[in-house]
C-alpha cells in the first residue's frame, strides 16, 4: 500500500521501498513503503509486543528533518500488533510520536533489511539519531524506558 | 610571603595574575564545574553549602567561582534539583557570606550565573530554548520556544543577577554555556533554528550572547565578566557547531569586551565522553591553545580533563592559556594547591574521573566524591578528622581501599595502626581491576600509590604477605585494642554448586590478579563489573570471549556514569553476549548455555566464574572473643565497589 505524497525528491529515493525515481517537485511515490515496513514490523512483532498500545515510533529521512517537511513513517503499537502508516512530516514541533528516529536513506535501507535490533546498533553508530518527543513519565508509560536505558540514552555520558 | 618550595618548581602556575583591576595571587581558578545540590528546593543556600564553601574558599586558588545560580524566578533556568538561585535580594545574605569566605581565603570572588536552557526547568514540565528541538535524552524536559519578549526578559534577569552578585560582594560574574546551557543553545545551530535576527548565521546566533554580555557589563561596568564557551560542542553529528564556528563565536565575545573566556568541551547529551576517565589528560588542550592564539588580548582559562598541576604549569609556560581552571581535582583533595605549593605533590589525592559527582547530580542527589568522603559533610563534626580521645592500637585486616582508608584516617587521629595483608601489595581487588582497566589504569593505580605514600608518611605499618587468621590472632592476643576486618569479597563459587563441570571453573579474581591464566577461547560467567573488566581485557589481548549473564542486561553493579562505556566496549570489541542466560554444563570443549531462546554450545578452553561475590566474613566469628573492639568495613560487609569502600573506611576511621 503506497500512499502518494507531494515531497521533494532526493538522491537515492526508492531504495527503501517500492517508490520510483521522479524529477524535482511533483507527486511521487513515498520513500517509505508502508507495505514493506508493515511486513517488516509483522515479521518482528515480538519487538513491539512490549510497548503499550498507542505508543508511536516515528521515522524521518534526514533531508526531510532538515527542511521540516516530508514523510513520517509511524509504527504504532496496538492490541493487534504493530500498525504502520505514513503521515505528513511538518517539523518536530508538530510530530506526534513518542520517539523519532532521523537518519539517512542508507540507514533506513539497512534497518529494513535487518530487524528492529539493528536500530540499537545504528543509533550507537550515530547513523540514526533518536529524539525523545515525550516526557520521561510518558515514555515510561509507553514502556520505552528499557529500550532507552539499553541504549544508554537516559542520562548524560560526559 | 616567602615562596614555598613547590611554587619554585611550578613558577608559572604560582605567579600572580590580574583580571581587570583585580590582582590574583596565582593563576589557578576554581571552576564552578557543577552545582553541589546541597541547597534548598527554593534556591536558598543551606548551612551545608556554606560549610563546603568555607573549605573551597581556603583551597589557595587565585580566583574562586561560586557555583552557578539560576537567574529567573520561574525556574526555567534551574538545571538541578537543589540549585541555588539569585533572582531576588532575599538570597543576598548567604551570597554575602560566601563572598566574604572567598575574600578571607585570599581569592578573587566570581559568581556564576547559570541558565540551563535546554537542560533547565527541572521543576517544570518544560524547558526553554531558542527553537523547539526535542531532547535526545529523556532526563531533560520537553522544549518551548522563547519569544523575543522572553529573550529580552532573560537578558534583563541575567543583568540583574550580575548586579546582585556585585552587591553581595563578589568581584565579578561569569555566564556559562557549559555544557549545552541556554547560551550554548543560542550559539549552536543544532538548537537554534530561528528565522529571526537571533537565528540563522553565526553572527545572528551570537546576538543573544552579545546582548547578554552587553547587559551584564552595563549592569556591572567596573567588574569583570567571564564567559564559558565551547571550543568543541561534540554535537557535530547532530548538526551542531563545528570548531571553527565555536571560535567565531568566541571572537564575538571578545568583540564585546569579555574579560576572560573559559574554554570548555562538550554538551550534556554529546554522544562521546569529554571529561571521563577514558579521556587522556591533556586531550583537549589544543582548544585552549587555539583560543589563546586567536585572541591574545583576552584572558583564557582552561581545565577540561587537565587534572595535573605540572601539566597546567607547562601549558601556561608555553602560552597555551592564562589560568588553569580546576574543579573536580579540588573536590577530591581541597588541599591540593597547598600540597603542591609546599612540594608535597605526592600526597595529593587525585581525582580519578569516576564522575560519581555527576552521576549523582543527574539522579537529583547531592554530589559526593569517590576520593573525598568528607565532601558534602563539612557541616557535620562527625566527619571531621579530630584527635582521638583514647589512643588505641588498631589492627586492620586487608590493605584494599576500605582497609587503607580506615587505617590512614585512624592514624591521622593519633591511633597506632598496623595493616595485615595476605598478598604482597597494597590495593586489594582494586589492583586487579586497575591492571585490566581499559579506560585509564593510571587513575586507579594512583589510589594505590597514594595509600603507599601516606602509610609511610603517617607511620602505618603494613605487614604484607601476612594472612590474618585465628592462629595469628592468638599470637597477637592483647597487643591490639581494636580490629577492623576489611578482608574484601571473593567470587561466590557456591553459586555454581549445581553446575555440571564446575570443577573446571577459574576464579575471575585469580585471573585479574595474575594467579591464573586464561586460554585463547574464554567464556566469562557473569557480566557485572568483575566479569566485564576481565572479559574486555582478555579480548583486548586477543582471546575470543563470550559473556553469559543471568540478568537481562550487563553492568548491573557498575556506576551509572560508566555503564554505557562497558556496553560500548563490549560492542567495539565484538564480545559475544548471552543475556538472561545461564551455563548448564561445562566440558573440556566448552560451555552449554541455556536461555529462553534454547541451548547453545560455546567452545571454550577457559571458563571464568565472575558471578555474584561473597563477603569474606569468617574472621568476624573467629575474632569475636579475641579482641576488645571488632569492626568491619567495605566489601567484607557487603560486596560493592571503590566508592563504598573508601566512604566506609573513612567513616570508621573517624569514629574508632
Amino acid at each position: 500500500m503506497a500512499v502518494p505524497l507531494e515531497v521533494p525528491d532526493s538522491p537515492g529515493r526508492a531504495a527503501a521501498g517500492t517508490g520510483a525515481r521522479r524529477d524535482d517537485h511533483r507527486i511521487v511515490e513515498p520513500f517509505f513503503s508502508v507495505a514493506a515496513w508493515q511486513a517488516w514490523a509483522d515479521r518482528h512483532r515480538a519487538a513491539f509486543d512490549a510497548l503499550a498500545p498507542g505508543t508511536r515510533i516515528g521515522q524521518v529521512r534526514r533531508g526531510d528533518a532538515a527542511r521540516a517537511g516530508g514523510e513520517l513513517l509511524v509504527i504504532e503499537a496496538t492490541e493487534d500488533g504493530p500498525r504502520v502508516r505514513l503521515e505528513r512530516y511538518a517539523g518536530m514541533a508538530r510530530c506526534n510520536a513518542h520517539l523519532l528516529f532521523v537518519g539517512p536513506d542508507a540507514a533506513w535501507r539497512e534497518l529494513l533489511a535487518a530487524g528492529p535490533g539493528a536500530a540499537r546498533r545504528l543509533t550507537r553508530e550515530r547513523k540514526l539519531h533518536l529524539y525523545v518527543m515525550k516526557s520521561r513519565t510518558e515514555l515510561e508509560a509507553a514502556r520505552l524506558d528499557e529500550f532507552l536505558d539499553r541504549l544508554a540514552l537516559v542520562h548524560p555520558k560526559h | 610571603m616567602t615562596q614555598r618550595p613547590g611554587e619554585a618548581q611550578l613558577p608559572h602556575l604560582f605567579k600572580p595574575g590580574r583580571i581587570g583591576k583585580f590582582a590574583t595571587r596565582n593563576l589557578i581558578k576554581y571552576g564552578a564545574c557543577c552545582v553541589s545540590n546541597y541547597n534548598g528546593r527554593d534556591g536558598t543556600v543551606t548551612p551545608r553549602e556554606l560549610a563546603r564553601m568555607r573549605v573551597i574558599a581556603n583551597t589557595g586558588c587565585g580566583i574562586i567561582t561560586n557555583q552557578g545560580a539560576y537567574p529567573d524566578p520561574r525556574g526555567e533556568g534551574k538545571a538541578y534539583f537543589r540549585q541555588v538561585a539569585i533572582f531576588d535580594d532575599r538570597f543576598l545574605p548567604e551570597f554575602e557570606l560566601i563572598a566574604r569566605y572567598i575574600h578571607d581565603g585570599g581569592a578573587l570572588a566570581i559568581q556564576q550565573i547559570l541558565h540551563a536552557g535546554r537542560y533547565g526547568g527541572i521543576d517544570l514540565g518544560y524547558c526553554v530554548q531558542p527553537s523547539v528541538v526535542p531532547q535526545t535524552l529523556p532526563h531533560f524536559r520537553p522544549p518551548r520556544e522563547m519569544t523575543k519578549d522572553d529573550i529580552r526578559l532573560c537578558i534583563r534577569e541575567h543583568a540583574e543577577a550580575a548586579r546582585r552578585s556585585i552587591k553581595a560582594g563578589f568581584d565579578g560574574t561569569e555566564v556559562t554555556s557549559f555544557m549545552g546551557y541556554l547560551l550554548a543553545n543560542f550559539n549552536s545551530k543544532f538548537t537554534n533554528q530561528r528565522s529571526d535576527e537571533y537565528g540563522g548565521s553565526t553572527r545572528n546566533r551570537g546576538r543573544f550572547m552579545r546582548e547578554l554580555i552587553d547587559g551584564m557589563k552595563q549592569a556591572t561596568p567596573d567588574h569583570p565578566v567571564i564567559i564559558r564557551l565551547n571550543g568543541a560542542e561534540l554535537m557535530d553529528n547532530w548538526g551542531g557547531n563545528d570548531e571553527d564556528e565555536c571560535f567565531e563565536l568566541m571572537g564575538q565575545a571578545v568583540e564585546c569586551g569579555v574579560d576572560m573566556i573559559s574554554v570548555t568541551v562538550g554538551w550534556q547529551e554529546a554522544p562521546e565522553s569529554s571529561i571521563g576517565r577514558d579521556i587522556p589528560p591533556g586531550h583537549w588542550n589544543y582548544l585552549a591553545a587555539r583560543a589563546k592564539k586567536s585572541f591574545p588580548g583576552t584572558l583564557i582559562a582552561f581545565g577540561n580533563r587537565l587534572p595535573d598541576p605540572g601539566m597546567a604549569n607547562d601549558c601556561i609556560a608555553r602560552g597555551e592559556f592564562d589560568y588553569w581552571e580546576v574543579c573536580r581535582p579540588l573536590l577530591a583533595d581541597p588541599e591540593m594547591v597547598h600540597k603542591v605549593a609546599e612540594g608535597r605533590q605526592e600526597e595529593v589525592r587525585r581525582c580519578i574521573g569516576s564522575l560519581n559527582c555527576l552521576s549523582r547530580l543527574f539522579r537529583d542527589l547531592p554530589y559526593t566524591c569517590t576520593m573525598n568522603p568528607a565532601l558534602g559533610h563539612e557541616v557535620e563534626p562527625e566527619y571531621a578528622v579530630t584527635p582521638a580521645t583514647v589512643r588505641k592500637k588498631v589492627m586492620v585486616i586487608g590493605a584494599g581501599p576500605a582497609g587503607m582508608e580506615c587505617a590512614l584516617t585512624a592514624a591521622k587521629r593519633g591511633h597506632s595502626v598496623t595493616v595485615f595483608e595476605k598478598s604482597d601489595r597494597i590495593g586489594g581487588s582494586l589492583l586487579g581491576y586497575a591492571t585490566h582497566d581499559l579506560a585509564r589504569p593510571d587513575d586507579l593505580l594512583s589510589v594505590i600509590r597514594h595509600y603507599e605514600v601516606m602509610a609511610r608518611k603517617l607511620g602505618v605499618e603494613v605487614r604484607l604477605g601476612t594472612e590474618a587468621n585465628a592462629k595469628l590472632m592468638r599470637s597477637l592476643l592483647h597487643q591490639f585494642d581494636a580490629c577492623v576486618v576489611a578482608a574484601g569479597a571473593g567470587i561466590d563459587l557456591d553459586h555454581y554448586d549445581r553446575l555440571e563441570g564446575r570443577e573446571r571453573l577459574v576464579d575471575a579474581l585469580d585471573v585479574a590478579r595474575g594467579r591464573a591464566q586464561a586460554g585463547k577461547r574464554v567464556v566469562v560467567l557473569g557480566g557485572g563489573k568483575v566479569g566485564l573488566v576481565v572479559a574486555e581485557s582478555l579480548r583486548k589481548r586477543g582471546a575470543e570471549v563470550a559473556i553469559v549473564e543471568e540478568d537481562k542486561r550487563l553492568a548491573g553493579d557498575v556506576m551509572p556514569s560508566f555503564k554505557w562505556r562497558h556496553s560500548a566496549w563490549v560492542e567495539e570489541l565484538e564480545i559475544r553476549t548471552f543475556l538472561s542466560a545461564r551455563a548448564t554444563r561445562i566440558t573440556a570443549e566448552g560451555v552449554h548455555v541455556a536461555s529462553a531462546k534454547g541451548e547453545t554450545f560455546v567452545p571454550a578452553d577457559t571458563v571464568i566464574a565472575a558471578g555474584p561475590r561473597k563477603s569474606n566474613q569468617s574472621l568476624f566469628r573467629d575474632f569475636e572473643w579475641m579482641i576488645d573492639e571488632l569492626h568491619g568495613c567495605g566489601d567484607a560487609l557487603m560486596p560493592r565497589g571503590l566508592d563504598a569502600a573508601i566512604q566506609e573506611g573513612y567513616r570508621l576511621g573517624v569514629r574508632i
